[in-house]
């Protein structure tokens, strides 16, 4: 047994053992689990991808005479925002598009810029026309504002992502004769491909399954900066069916998340143009896993072979909402660039970049090495907070 | 002397039902690979095609396309993969029928073979990151 408070006295002593959720398994291999949870104190995890339900709450700071945004028009780079707040605070979503912005009238459309690509511009320092419209009010007179606005000269700039960082998600394949073009990619006709998501086992809820170390108020990595989970994720599904050891075999937990857009880097936050789909913004998220105990630990030696997703037709059984599993294959062989389904060998592909997934692991482990990244006792785990609910 | 040359034929509309390939072959003895073909009865064609024969040939047979209409330029370069927009997430591989995007499956890292890429434009549609580019500068 150890404690949170334990972790945090080696981290401010430099005597700290981090090791990345790959990292972990040979370790425990070599060493058993006794052992390793001696001397390892906590398991960094990794994930970059395409997540929608991400954006940023702005506070603009007020012209003279000033403005009520809200309730009016908003626009950044001629996106639309969300204005229902108060006069000065603004909300733009990363699934965004200006209004000219033709969508799939020429199918499948490109869309080249939207929400996404505004987050990464500010979170790269680049300046961004910020147009509002009002009605006028006797404290707020003027009707028309525009400036260009920077991460700089914002009051607040905070990234607030209501859906990351997925458990587990389904693999996408194409049954029918055409092209199809979706969130997870150009699915190839015929079963020519099969696409999936996540970080297999560098995800964050992949190495605490039961979300019994993670709670509201842990701190992260989001987006190069520092963030906290805030909530559980929207469509937050624990109760999905697991294997043995408790990883879901579909799309299970997911994470609500907040964070300061002024630390971050467009190295870790991307917009994404998702051909005839629309436009996205890729997060990079990082978890640290507290080893408190043999459980604990034993949770972050999920292995790719371990985890099962499911594959399903994204031509027909996906937008008419049937559940119909086509077949079930593990991330491993995902991962190996092909995989064996309905008896066909099929090309895989992904919009998660495992190589970034890494790269946010090690960073976060050489954060909490340097002693600039110390954990927090979450307020209450999500596991305690689903049995709450 | 023989040579090898990519090249990108852009047929104005009454050359279209012409068959222009076969005299390439059998009139100028030239290996035509055809990489790249849209054409459609009655609206301007565009073919991208490798050409390899005698160099001597090879420029009778320019002048020959030259002469009925036919506007040759060299392909230089199509696809251009940004190296520092690429996030290496894979989307670009499946689709790719000349296997360009290479994936070295310990570091899960990207790179591109140009000298594959027959400028189907596939990865341009399949990537999301916009590391993908089409470069439209033909030589004259």
């Amino acid at each position: 047994m150890k404690t949170i408070e334990e972790i945090n006295q080696k981290i401010k002593s430099g005597k700290v053992v981090v090791v990345t959720a790959e990292e972990i398994l040979s370790i425990v291999k070599e060493k058993g689990i006794k052992k390793t949870l001696e001397e390892v104190d906590v398991v960094t995890t990794g994930t970059f991808s395409p997540m929608c339900s991400s954006g940023v709450l702005l506070n603009f700071s007020q012209p003279k005479p000033k403005i009520k945004a809200g309730a009016g028009a908003v626009y950044l780079n001629n996106v639309p925002a969300y204005s229902g707040l108060a006069a000065a605070d603004i909300y733009l979503g990363a699934s965004a598009l200006p209004e000219e912005d033709p969508r799939n009238k020429v199918y499948p459309g490109a869309f080249k810029y939207g929400g996404g690509h505004i987050i990464e511009d500010l979170v790269s320092g680049k300046d961004i026309k910020l147009s509002v419209f009002a009605y006028g009010t006797h404290c707020y007179p003027r009707k028309e504002y525009s400036c260009l606005i920077n991460l700089k000269n914002l009051n607040d700039a905070i990234l607030l992502n209501p859906r990351n960082s997925y458990q587990n998600y389904n693999v996408a394949v194409n049954l029918s004769d055409k092209v199809i073009y979706t969130y997870m990619g150009v699915l190839l006709p015929k079963l020519g491909s099969a696409h999936y998501a996540t970080a297999g086992m560098l995800s964050p809820l992949m190495n605490d399954p039961y979300y019994k170390t993670i709670g509201i108020g842990t701190r992260v990595f989001l987006g190069g900066g520092i963030g906290y989970i805030i909530w559980h994720g929207t469509q937050h599904t624990p109760n999905s069916p697991r294997t043995e050891r408790g990883i879901p075999k579909g799309p299970a937990g997911t994470l609500a998340l907040i964070g300061d857009l002024k630390q971050m880097s467009s190295h870790f936050l991307r917009g994404v143009s998702l051909r005839g789909y629309g436009v996205s913004l890729a997060v990079g998220i990082g978890i640290p896993i507290p080893l408190l105990n043999e459980e604990i630990l034993s949770y972050t030696l999920v292995a790719n072979k371990d985890i099962i997703m499911p594959v399903v037709d994204y031509s027909e059984a996906y937008p008419n909402g049937k559940d119909e599993i086509l077949a079930e294959v593990s991330y491993e062989e995902l991962k190996s660039g092909s995989t064996k389904i309905l008896g066909k060998r099929v090309p895989t592909c992904t919009f998660s970049s495992y190589a970034r997934a890494r790269e946010i692991a090690n960073t976060l482990k050489e954060w909490i090495r340097q002693g600039r990244f110390t954990l927090t006792q979450p307020a209450i785990t999500i596991d305690r907070l689903n049995n709450e609910s | 002397m023989k040579v090898k040359r990519k090249y990108l034929l852009i047929f104005p509309e009454q050359t279209v039902d012409r068959p222009i390939t076969y005299h390439l072959i059998h009139d100028y003895d030239l290996m035509i690979n055809i990489l790249k073909a849209s054409v459609t009865p009655g609206k301007e064609g565009r073919l991208v095609i490798e050409v390899q024969g005698e160099k001597g040939a090879l420029e009778s047979a320019k002048n020959y396309l030259s002469g009925i209409g036919v506007r040759i330029k060299p392909v230089i370069e199509g696809i251009h993969w940004l190296r520092e927009r690429c996030v290496h997430c894979t989307a670009c591989v499946p689709g790719c029928p000349s296997q360009c995007f290479v994936v070295d499956r310990k570091t899960m890292r990207v790179s591109f073979e140009k000298e594959r890429c027959i400028v189907c434009k596939h990865c341009l549609s399949a990537c999301a990151y916009g590391a993908i580019e089409i470069l439209e500068n033909y030589a004259d």
